[in-house]
Formats: structure tokens, sequence, C-alpha cells
């Protein structure tokens, strides 16, 4: 012991400086990795073409590809569309004296300019139509469609959390039966999680159809993934004592689960489900892109059919649900922790 | 009660913790094991409820021995009190006694935390002999000083109607005060109940004052067993500085006393 303490007089020291050869040998690569990558990903043309969307905006030059896109996808957002127009002879069993909530019929005149051609004078008819009009009608679309994908995203929660629980005690080393049930646990968290969510949501809208049945699946089946090895670690990793006491009276290891181990790890489990159902909730307005359910297939419909007024209430209801749901889960983890 | 034969215990990285102990401990009696850090006596006590195996030779507990087959079901006479109390923090103290009795209780009561009326009416009178009051019983184990969790780990130990109570070092992270009233409490506690006794201690003040029987290990061997009064201020100089070595050719300190007992010539 004394003996690694005391001095030894003969050592010589020296301090070296903290870089050498290999130091700039990486350093060079790495620059190699971002110049070749950088062409491919034409970084350079981004790099001029956002420069000239500034320089335009600041008046220093006169036009700019990117400036004149955004500008135009600006003007085609703005005004939001929150209404709903339908027309009255396309809707069936139409009753004039049973409107629904807060709607009023209008009458609209459209004008259609078309060429006479015995006169070759340019001529206008006016046709007028009867139309149903939704003040908020479009608005209150979105929202149940917002609401369908909040739903989505709990169902996939809640699927993740079912799925994951007998997943992650077979995966903790201390609790699992057996060396081959522990790997096979281990690798279906793996495999869960390797699976992106767009991606089974693909094959599961195959096999469920549209609908948000394929978009709650496809989330649960990924979320299972990091529930399954977040739980699995807490699991592992809980104070061995209170687990000690109750096997060394026998209580089997279904009991010393439930009352060594996880009254130790349930905050912990609800700040993780937390977490992924905020989560889940981003990921479920987008899963609707590949067909399953919710306001992500509203959005993709509108954008195919350039309504980009139509998208932009989406985007801004996501936009606000996002926040506000920030707002709730900072809130709550913060009481629980 | 309690039988070691000829016991060995090594761990996979080559420590011998326990070396040839042999030792009974007839049924009711208060045995403090003293032995300075390193010594075995967790070890030792470990093999009594199933949490370590021996190398060789076999531990019985009332005249069964203790094997794969029949840990599970001789776990059940055996109570632990530890010294960092392994109370399961964020449960109830009321829960934290209830789960000594987990192994008579079916799963599905276990899981939604229904426990027969005649398990709860237990528990409080075991919180009420610890020293407990009604308004400890719903808070958190955590919320109670250390003195106060070692009662309610006394308070689950007991749950079971435990024939042995084993505790290790009991009072190793308490208060001098605090120690002798958890002592005197263990000590009540085991004569009312007729619960046999194998408890560790690091304060040979306190093993003269409670023991029945003291023994002392060194190195993994059993130094010394003899009565509290034999147990001198020179033997304990010698047990702590190292000096009190297991000679083979001079028995341990006998006591003449201790006859084999009647439920070993019952099995
Ligand atoms: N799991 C283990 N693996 C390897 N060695 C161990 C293990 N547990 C205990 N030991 C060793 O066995 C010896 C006896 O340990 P034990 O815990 O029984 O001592 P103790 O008398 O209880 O000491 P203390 O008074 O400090 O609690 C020590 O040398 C210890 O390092
Ligand atoms: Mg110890």
């Amino acid at each position: 012991m004394m003996k690694n303490l005391s001095v030894n007089r003969d050592a010589k020291w020296h301090l070296d400086q903290p870089y050498n050869a290999r130091h700039l040998l990486f350093a060079i690569a790495a620059l190699l990795i971002l110049a070749v990558t950088g062409s491919r990903m034409e970084v350079p043309r981004m790099v001029s073409e956002t420069a000239q969307g500034v320089g335009y905006v600041v008046g220093l030059n006169d036009s700019s590809p990117v400036a004149t896109g955004v500008k135009r996808i600006a003007e085609s957002i703005w005004p939001l569309r929150i209404s709903e127009e339908i027309e009255i002879s396309r809707i069936e069993n139409f009753d004039r004296n049973d409107l629904p909530w807060l709607s009023h019929v209008e009458v609209i005149e459209s004008r259609t300019p078309h060429l006479n051609t015995e006169t070759l004078q340019l001529e206008e008819t006016v046709e007028s139509k009867e139309v149903l009009v939704k003040p908020v009608g479009y608005l209150a679309h979105v929202l149940l469609k917002m609401l369908e994908t909040l739903e989505m995203a709990l169902w996939g929660t809640i699927l993740a959390v079912i799925l994951s629980i007998p997943l992650a005690c077979f995966a903790a080393a201390n609790y699992a039966p057996n060396r081959f049930i522990y790997n096979l646990s281990r690798s279906t968290i793996s495999l869960f999680r390797a699976i992106p969510e767009l991606v089974s949501a693909l094959f599961l809208v195959l096999a469920f159809g549209f609908g948000p049945i394929a978009g709650f699946l496809a989330l649960g089946i990924h979320s299972a993934g990091f529930l399954g090895k977040f739980y699995a670690e807490d699991i592992e990793n809980a104070d061995r004592g209170p687990q000690e006491a109750l096997q060394s009276i026998g209580a089997g290891q279904i009991k010393t689960l439930w009352y060594g181990v996880l009254p130790q790890v349930l905050p912990q489990y609800v700040a993780y489900t937390l977490y992924i159902l905020d989560r889940n909730i981003r990921m479920a307005t987008v899963i609707g892109i590949v067909g399953a359910g919710g306001i992500g297939l509203e959005l993709k419909g509108r954008f195919d059919m350039f309504n980009f007024d139509h998208v932009g209430t989406i985007l801004v209801i996501i936009f606000l649900t996002v926040i506000i749901l920030d707002q709730f889960s900072a809130r709550l983890r913060s009481r629980l922790m | 009660m309690l039988r070691f034969d000829s016991v060995y215990k090594r761990f996979p990285d080559g420590t011998e913790a326990i070396r040839n102990i042999s030792l009974q401990v007839p049924r009711g009696q208060f045995c403090v094991v003293l032995g300075p850090s390193g010594a075995g006596k967790s070890t030792l006590l470990r093999m009594l409820n199933g949490l370590s195996k021996p190398s060789e030779g076999s531990v019985y507990l009332g005249g069964e021995l203790i094997c794969d087959q029949s840990v599970q079901r001789l776990r059940k006479k055996v109570a632990t009190v530890h010294q960092q109390f392994n109370l399961t923090p964020r449960m109830s103290v009321a829960l934290n006694v209830l789960s000594g009795a987990l192994p008579q209780v079916p799963h599905w009561r276990a899981g939604l935390g229904l426990f027969p009326a005649s398990l709860r009416e237990k528990a409080c009178q075991l919180l009420d002999e610890v020293g407990l009051t009604p308004e400890h019983v719903s808070r958190r184990v955590s919320e109670l000083s250390g003195g106060q969790q070692q009662r309610v780990g006394i308070a689950r130990a007991f749950m079971m109607d435990p024939a042995v109570l084993l505790a290790d070092e009991p009072v190793a992270s308490l208060d001098p005060r605090i120690s002798r009233g958890i002592l005197e409490l263990l000590h009540r506690q085991s004569r009312n109940h007729n619960t046999t006794v194998l408890c560790s201690l690091h304060q040979p003040d306190l093993a003269r004052e409670f023991g029945d029987r003291i023994i002392a290990v060194n190195q993994g061997r059993l130094v010394f067993d003899g009565k509290p009064e034999q147990l001198t201020d020179k033997v304990c100089e010698e047990l702590y500085h190292g000096a009190l070595n297991h000679d083979h050719n001079k028995p341990v300190v006998a006591v003449p006393e201790f006859e084999p007992e009647l439920e070993m010539a019952a099995a």
C-alpha cells in the first residue's frame, strides 16, 4: 500500500502536447468524408440558393426561386380554411327545415367566361347554385381528425405497455426463467425498436385496410420496443435489498416483482410512458400519410389536391396541439419526479 | 433447531468465506454471532434462508436438510431482519409489513393488495408490539427514521410466525440508544413467539447483554463459542485484533450446558 504512494525519484516526467500524428490523420479523414458527402447532398447549392433568398428578402437581388416558392405557398395557405361549403344538389335527402347546427344556405353565382364561337365575343354564363355553408365546418372536421389522432396515440401507448411489461420481465437478467427466453425477449424488443412506424404501417394498412387500426398497431409495436428496454433496465437496476428480503421468505418471483420492484420503479415507468405517449402523438399526426388514419390522411389528401388553405389549417392545429401537450406533459412529469 | 455440519463456502472468485463450521442452535435460543468485518457472519446467516448455498457440508433446519427441493418450503419458517432494513421504499408501512406474509397469500389477492382481514389484524398487532402508532401505518417507509424503519422490518419478520429469526447486524446503522431499544424489542419478541434467533452484531457489550450464547467467527472459522460471561474483554481484544485464530489442537471454548437437542434426535 505504502509503496504505491511513495514518489519514485528516478522517474522521468514529461507531459505531451494533446495532439499527435494520429489526430491529424483523423481530422483529414473527417474532412474528406464531409467534402464527399457534402457534394452528394448538394450542400453548396443549398447554401447559395438560401443566400439568394435572404438577399431577395432584404432587397439585394431581384429574383430568387426559393423565395418565390415560399411566397407562393404562403399566399395560398393564407387565409386558412375554416368554413365548408357543400352544393345542395350533391347532398342526399336534403331537408331545408332541418339544417345542421350553425349552418345556413347561400346562393352563390359563379361566372364562367367562354368564347362564343359564332360572334367570337367573350361571354359570361352566370350559373347560380345553392350551397350549404358551415362557417366552422372544416375546422370542426380537422379537430375531429385530431381527436382521432390522439386516440390512435393513446391506444398505441396502451398496446405498448401491455406488450412491454411481460417482455421486460423476461428480458431482465435477474427475472428471466432461462437463457433462451431471456435472449428471445431481448431480440424481440430490439426487433420492435428496429421497425419504423411508417414502414410497418404500410404493411398493416394492407392487412387491416385504411384507418386507425393500422396506425395504432404500428405505433404500439414500435414503442413497445422502447418501453420494454427501459422497463427491463429499471428492473435490473432496482435496489436488491427489498427483493432479497421477499425472496428469503419464499414469496416467489411474481410477488417479489410486484412488492419488491414495482413500487421502486413505478415513478420512472410513469415518466417513460408519458414520454412515449408524447412521442406517439407526434408520430400519429404523420403516420396517416401512408393511409393509417388520423389527421395525416387528411393532410396527404389535401396536399395532393393542392388545397393549401386546408393544409394550413391542419398544420396550425397540429402545431397548437403539440405545444399544448408539451406544456401539459412537462408539468405532469415535474410533479411526478 | 439449526445445525451446520462441517460447512464450507467458497465463492466463485476463490474467497473462502466459511471454513469448516459445525454448529447447533437449540430452539428458542438467542445466539449472537460476533466477528470482525469480512469474517463471514453474513454468509453464515444467508445459508439459512437459502440466499447462499454451502459449497461443502450441510445445513439443517428443524432436522431437515436445506437443499434445492426443500428451500422454498423451509424459507417460510425463517424470517430475516436486515442491516439496511431492506424495506421497499415508496411503499406504505402497512404494505411493507403485510408483504412479510406474501407466501401465504394467493396471487390475485397479492396483485390487488387485498390482504385477508386476519393478516391485517396481525399486522396492526405487530406494529403495536414494535412500538409504532396508527398514524405511521399509511406513511411511506422512506419518511420514517432509521430506528422506526427497523421496527417495521421486525414487524414484517414476525408476520409468518417464523421458527427462526436471522438478524444480520440489525443495529449497525443506528445510534447506541436506538440500538439498545431495537435489541430489547428483538429479544422480547423472540421470547414471546418462542423464536430461535441468530443475530450478528459488532458490539460485544450488547452481545453480552442480550445473548443467551455468543459465538465468534474469524476468517470463516468458528473461534469462540460460549456463554456471555465467558466473553471477557481479553477474548474480545484478541478477536478484533486477529490474535484469536482457530487452533486445530485446541477445541473452541465449549459450553457443556448446551445439550444435543430433542428435535435432532427426532430427525
Ligand atoms: N458474493 C460474493 N462473492 C465473493 N466474495 C464474497 C461475496 N460475498 C461475500 N464475500 C466475501 O466473503 C467474506 C465474508 O463476507 P461476509 O459478508 O460474510 O462478512 P461479514 O462478516 O458479514 O462482514 P461485515 O461485518 O462487514 O458485514 C468476505 O471476504 C467477502 O469479501
Ligand atoms: Mg455482513
